[in-house]
């Protein structure tokens, strides 16, 4: 882009696209460093890291964003299916 | 008619409903193998690429990836090259570059401590396309294959395959209270009070904002935004925000629901209807027990099916509504011509999913998901939309994403939404589950 601007000198043009590497660079490291924090298995202290470790205890991926992505719905459904029939039946009795 | 019936042939949503359907089609005809995907993993980064069965490496996906590439490839260049929206061959190439960031952002997020934190694969390819955009600058013959429209549009329409009617009544009428009351309530309110009140101009990022909130995070933005033609930065600052609050409403509603020794039936059915991703309402519920669990994931899954039903309504608004010229009154044939055709082949799938296919299979929807959705339509769409966030990311800048913010506007709409639904969804749930149905659990 910096080529296309007559302005600009060509030694311009090499130190900006320099400046650029450079910011991606950093910007790798930074994003590498966040990655590492959070596959870390660090949890924060106290009460703000309990659904965390409870997470990490019971195996639970909380990442989905949609009821598909999660493993067990088919079996979240079965188990809402047979409260409510308990309950039923206890309604009845 | 413009276009005519060459518009079937001419235009992206058009394109995205044959392609959406050529992959159902062909995986109830069930000549489509097994897609790859990205392992969870934990030590070993290579474990991603590994198939592992009782403990021992089966094979490695590395080949089955390189199919899927050159497949989506080859059908998505289909289109490209008949629209003649890019030359087919500069498109490949910047495909091929697309699908490694996608891999990559796969792989990041598949790390299960990752995963734990309830950060999905949209955030890690928005963050690697974004590093690359507002750093060296995404190269033209990258962006040539970053067809985010495209990509959102055909996962929309798979996406509508996984979306069965049936599972609405899960848990009945207390169900259907707290997913289908509340949600449209408070979609309509926080678009009126972001247009009314806050005279937020840009109506597309407040639409998007609104349907992620009440509906079910970034799927019903991805939805909205395409259903509302919204530009990709709307979209990126909607899923940086509901990504936020949601890994902060996982980590504090529970707790709050234990100290203050609220019901868990009713704790669950609150974060259910208002945490905005399911994973995190999973993970959520199951601080306060397994049947709370159960509750919470099911009553996101009802909200969850109102997606289709929410792009379609926000598609005719806007063409009706939003997108015409101040004083005209569209017409049928107006209307139809700028209705975005891809919600036909969203709702369509979801309706040939819900009223020919599971009755088919003697109403065992658990039959349909195993054989035809999760391991091929589901991990499609998956891939469709990693290929979009990526593209999304690609094609951002910082300076754009921080002229939509309107002075914080977009901040308070959710802020203020996120606090209408919590307080309506709680009333509404107390009712359901505490007052008219105190026994349906």
């Amino acid at each position: 882009m910096c080529y296309k601007n007559k302005d600009r000198r060509p030694a311009d043009c090499e130190s900006a696209a320099g400046a650029d590497w450079l910011k991606f660079i950093v910007g790798v490291f930074i994003l590498a460093g966040v990655i590492v924090f959070f596959s870390s298995g660090y949890t924060p202290p106290g009460v703000f890291g309990e659904v965390l470790r409870h997470n990490q205890e019971h195996k639970i991926d909380a990442s989905p964003f949609f009821y598909g992505d999660v493993e067990n719905m088919t079996e979240y459904e079965e188990g809402v299916r047979q409260m409510r029939e308990k309950a039923k039946e206890k309604s009845e009795l | 008619m413009k276009n005519g019936l060459s518009a079937l042939w001419k235009e992206e949503d058009w394109w995205a409903v044959w392609i959406g359907f050529v992959i159902i089609i062909a995986a109830l005809l069930q000549s489509v193998p097994k897609v790859p995907k990205i392992a969870n993993w934990s030590g070993d980064p290579m474990a991603a690429f590994q198939v592992i069965k009782d403990g021992a490496v089966v094979s490695e996906i590395w080949i089955p990836l390189v199919i899927l590439m050159f497949a989506l490839a080859v059908l998505t260049s289909i289109a490209i090259g008949v629209m003649k929206t890019e030359r087919a061959g500069r498109y490949l190439l910047g495909f091929l570059g697309v699908f490694i960031l996608a891999v990559i952002s796969y792989w990041i997020a598949n790390q299960v401590n990752i995963k734990y934190w309830g950060l999905s694969y949209a955030m890690w390819a928005l963050l690697v396309g974004l590093l690359i955009s507002n750093t060296i600058g995404t190269p033209g013959w990258l962006k040539a294959g970053a067809r985010t429209e495209l990509f959102i549009k055909i996962g929309l329409v798979l996406m509508g395959a996984e979306i069965l009617f049936k599972k609405i009544l899960s848990l009945g009428v207390p169900g259907l209270m707290v997913a289908w009351i509340v949600t449209p309530i408070v979609i309509i309110f926080m678009f009126i009070f972001a247009v009314r009140f806050l005279k937020m101009k840009n109506k597309s990022l407040a639409i998007i904002i609104a349907a992620a909130t009440s509906v079910c995070g970034v799927s019903a933005a991805i939805a909205a935004a395409a259903a509302s033609r919204a530009k990709k930065e709307d979209l990126t600052l909607a899923v940086g925000m509901t990504l936020i609050f949601t890994v902060l409403m996982m980590f504090f509603m529970p707790l709050a629901i234990q100290f203050v020794g609220m019901n868990d039936i009713l704790g669950a059915a609150w974060m259910g209807g208002t945490i905005d991703s399911t994973g995190a309402v999973v993970a959520a519920g199951s601080m306060l027990g397994p049947d709370a669990e159960k509750v919470a994931a099911v009553v996101k899954m009802i909200q969850n099916v109102l997606i289709g039903l929410m792009a379609f309504i926000v598609a005719i608004y806007w063409v009706t509504r939003v997108d015409r010229a101040p004083g005209h009154k569209p017409d049928l044939m107006e209307i139809w011509y700028r209705f975005p055709k891809f919600v036909i082949g969203f709702v369509g799938a979801s309706l040939l999913f819900s009223f020919v296919v599971v009755p088919a299979m003697q109403g065992d929807f658990r039959i349909v998901e195993a054989t035809y959705i999760k391991p091929i339509t589901k991990t499609l769409r998956g891939w469709f939309f990693c290929l979009a966030f990526a593209s999304i990311g690609l094609e951002s800048n910082f300076k754009d994403l921080a002229s939509r913010m309107e002075g914080g506007k977009p901040m308070m709409l959710y802020i203020v939404g996120q606090s209408f639904n919590l307080v309506l969804t709680l009333f509404v749930a107390w009712l359901a589950f505490m007052v008219i149905f105190p026994n349906v659990l």
